[in-house]
């Protein structure tokens, strides 16, 4: 009887057999011992190509995956850069983002990049659920919405004790609720 | 400087923890003038260290040490514990509720459930009511004695409104151990958030710069942060000798004691019987039953968000908006035992954005977070049931730094709970519809920061690890002193009540030591 039930196991919902092997092989190459890496191995002699490519799908994935027409570009490198900063010492997490990246690019003549926007996005939503999308959700979540210039994007005024807290900055100030009679 | 004690003087009681149990215990042990160490693993912090960011205050306040959850849980993060000068004292947000009687009498009022091992309480409500009353008057908590409820924010009020449209009556901005005026030294409540993220003023109540150093004041406490208990130590007739512990270099030290108290939080508390198992103790201390990690209990935990038809800011004030408590009594017909409160909760961009959807992207996605002033959210709080299947235990393989086996934790929503959990996330959504809600989203939970059960009383010692004054059945002088004891979770939450034990354990500590039992 328990076992039938699941609270919030995202894994378990809607995944195809094809996306749970996807991310099955994923885990794998984030466990392998392997000290091969895209950034920890000498590189390719390809004039930093390889890297930039890198880079620039992860930011364009970034700003797909939480897009913010207002926002500039900034918040989505900041993205990139901790992942390839992390891809740069850690040889296993670069297999893997290496290899989600290669997910991305395949299956269609043209790299992702180059594609249209409903091209990418038709091929962010065939990664759905695997281990690379929701590393991409998780790291774009973490950084874009403790970014400052997002905050106030969307209205979070964040630290308060520097002005006395909200205490007269509007705790209270709703105007819009009929009849509410705050507790005394 | 507060007084120091030897490592071989064994007249001091040793206090494993620093939080609700071990922070109050060693409160008044040192107020009764008795001598008290009090070992805990977190460093201290001051109130300067707080700042208003939770991702940096999660990182300075929880506990990290490797654990592995299964079941239902987060196998990395499976429970949200603190590991710091207070403990979840530092984190709480301050809902100093009392449970109703016959939610010690859980056994009594739900009747058999199978698949949960229910029990009623071993002690008399009438004396956990007398120490309610001196646990509210410590904490300075709002709504009694006199002191007035918190100013409604506006998350509560959406909530408000919406409840009393639907017929509650039970509904108020909670019984919050925040000082709602300024008192006992410290400021009224500035409306700051952040309350998790530990209070930059000192307005909400922590053992942190409450409890410890009125102890230390007493010249009868010594704190020593950063010690990490590993063991413990007794005699071949069950009584303890010394404990333990590592200081912040990993240096093993040994100290001696009168009588031990443990409240290192329902996951080491276990934990360290387990880890200091012994010829006398096999299976680990107070295990000859097998009880010790067993039973443990969370809350029936989750939450909806709602988008409004204008603005909330729900991140302004307390973070705690208030609650509404008519669901949580006992119903037959209802499709399940116990109740549940509602309680008014902000998300921060971040949270709101994980949670939402936990797999939501894109567009439309954002264009909801894009109205994050409009948003308001609540969760449920219910009462969870006593599953022996749901334990704390020792990792087989996996060590820590200091070589000992790692705790696994093992969860499974009993279908109690995911049938409260229904109800209750119907039943905000209700309110929320109440009042204009132009969408409502059903939200999981994150791991559970209340953590209940794993070495419970009982009336006999077949039944539970501890006895009803939380000492360790087959040892002379070891209690338990942290919500550990729980027999069963009740419906409110647990901090009120833990600190209600902690009082009634002192005196009953103190009484036994001025007649030389101890």
């Amino acid at each position: 009887m328990k076992n039938m039930f699941r609270i919030s196991a995202p894994d378990n919902h809607n995944l195809t057999r094809r996306k749970l092997l996807r991310s099955a092989t994923l885990i794998l190459a984030l466990v392998t011992t392997s000290t091969r890496g895209l950034f920890a191995r000498p590189q390719a002699d390809d004039g930093g190509a390889a890297e930039e490519h890198l880079q620039q799908t992860l930011v364009r994935l970034a700003r797909l995956l939480f897009p913010h027409g207002a926002l500039p570009s900034g918040p989505y490198e900041d993205i990139a850069k901790a992942l390839v900063s992390r891809a740069a010492t850690d040889a296993d997490f670069a297999e893997s983002l290496q290899a989600g990246v290669a997910e991305l690019d395949a299956g269609n003549p043209s790299p992702w990049s180059g594609r249209d926007e409903a091209g990418q996005l038709e091929a962010i939503r065939e990664l759905e659920g695997g281990a690379f999308f929701r590393l991409m959700r998780t790291t774009t979540i973490e950084h874009l919405y403790r970014n400052n210039e997002v905050w106030q994007l969307l209205g979070y005024q964040g630290s308060s004790v520097e002005f006395g807290g909200y205490v007269d900055r509007g705790f209270d100030d709703i105007d819009w609720l009929p009849g509410t009679s705050a507790q005394q | 400087m507060s007084r120091q004690y030897e490592l071989d003087d064994t007249s001091v009681v040793v206090v494993i923890g620093s939080g609700a149990g071990g922070g109050v215990i060693g409160a008044e042990l040192s107020r009764q003038g008795i001598d008290v160490v009090c070992l805990e693993a977190g460093p201290r912090l001051t109130l300067a260290d707080f700042v208003n960011d939770e991702a940096l205050m999660f990182r300075k306040l929880t506990w990290l040490d490797p654990r592995e959850g299964s079941g239902d849980l987060n196998p990395g993060l499976p429970a949200y514990i603190c590991k710091t000068v207070g403990g979840t004292t530092v984190h709480w947000t301050a809902l100093a509720m009392r449970p109703l009687a016959d939610e010690f009498a859980a056994l009594s009022k739900y009747g058999a459930i199978a698949g949960a091992d229910l029990k009623n309480w071993p002690i008399a409500y009438d004396e956990l009511t007398r120490y309610f009353t001196k646990a509210e008057t410590k904490m300075g908590v709002a709504g009694t004695n006199g002191w007035p409820y918190h100013p409604g924010s506006n998350n509560y009020k959406v909530l408000e409104s919406g409840a009393r449209k639907l017929g509650y009556q039970e509904i108020d901005m909670g019984h919050l151990a925040i000082n709602s005026v300024a008192r006992d030294g410290r400021p009224k409540c500035r409306q700051i958030g952040f309350c998790k993220s530990g209070c930059a003023i000192g307005a909400k109540w922590s053992t942190l710069y409450t409890e410890i150093p009125r102890a230390e004041a007493t010249n009868h406490f010594e704190l020593r942060p950063e010690s990490m208990v590993v063991g413990l130590n007794h005699s071949p007739n069950g009584r303890m000798t010394s404990v333990v512990y590592a200081d912040k270099k990993g240096v093993l030290h040994e100290q001696k004691a009168r009588a031990v108290c443990v409240a290192a939080n329902s996951i080491e508390t276990p934990r360290l019987l387990l880890n200091s198992a012994s010829n006398l103790y096999p299976d680990g201390i107070g295990n000859g039953n097998g009880h010790v990690g067993r039973y443990y209990m969370r809350h029936v935990f989750a939450g909806v968000a709602a988008l409004m038809p204008g603005p909330v800011n729900f991140h302004r004030g307390i973070q705690q908006a208030g609650s509404i408590s008519d669901e949580r009594y006992h119903e037959s017909g209802r499709g399940f035992a116990s109740g549940y409160h509602m309680e008014g909760a902000p998300l921060s961009p971040e949270r709101l954005a994980f949670v939402l959807d936990a797999d939501g992207w894109g567009k439309g996605y954002t264009d909801l977070l894009e109205q994050y002033t409009n948003f308001s959210a609540c969760l449920i709080i219910g009462e969870d049931l006593p599953d022996p299947d749901n334990r704390v235990q020792l990792h087989p393989s996996r060590r820590d730094s200091f070589g000992l086996p790692i705790p696994t934790i093992h969860y499974d929503y009993h279908a109690n709970s995911m049938a409260m959990r229904e109800h209750a996330q119907t039943a905000v959504s209700r309110i929320y519809d109440a009042v204009g809600a132009k969408r409502t989203f059903r939200f999981g939970a994150p791991p559970a920061t209340h953590n209940l059960g794993t070495c419970r009383m009982a009336a006999d010692e077949k039944d539970g690890v501890c006895n009803a004054l939380g000492q360790v059945y087959g040892t002379s002088n070891l209690f338990v002193s942290d919500g550990s004891q729980f027999v069963s979770s009740t419906t409110a939450n647990p901090t009120l009540t833990i600190v209600a034990l902690a009082m009634r354990q002192a005196d009953h500590l103190a009484t036994r030591m001025s007649r030389r039992e101890l």
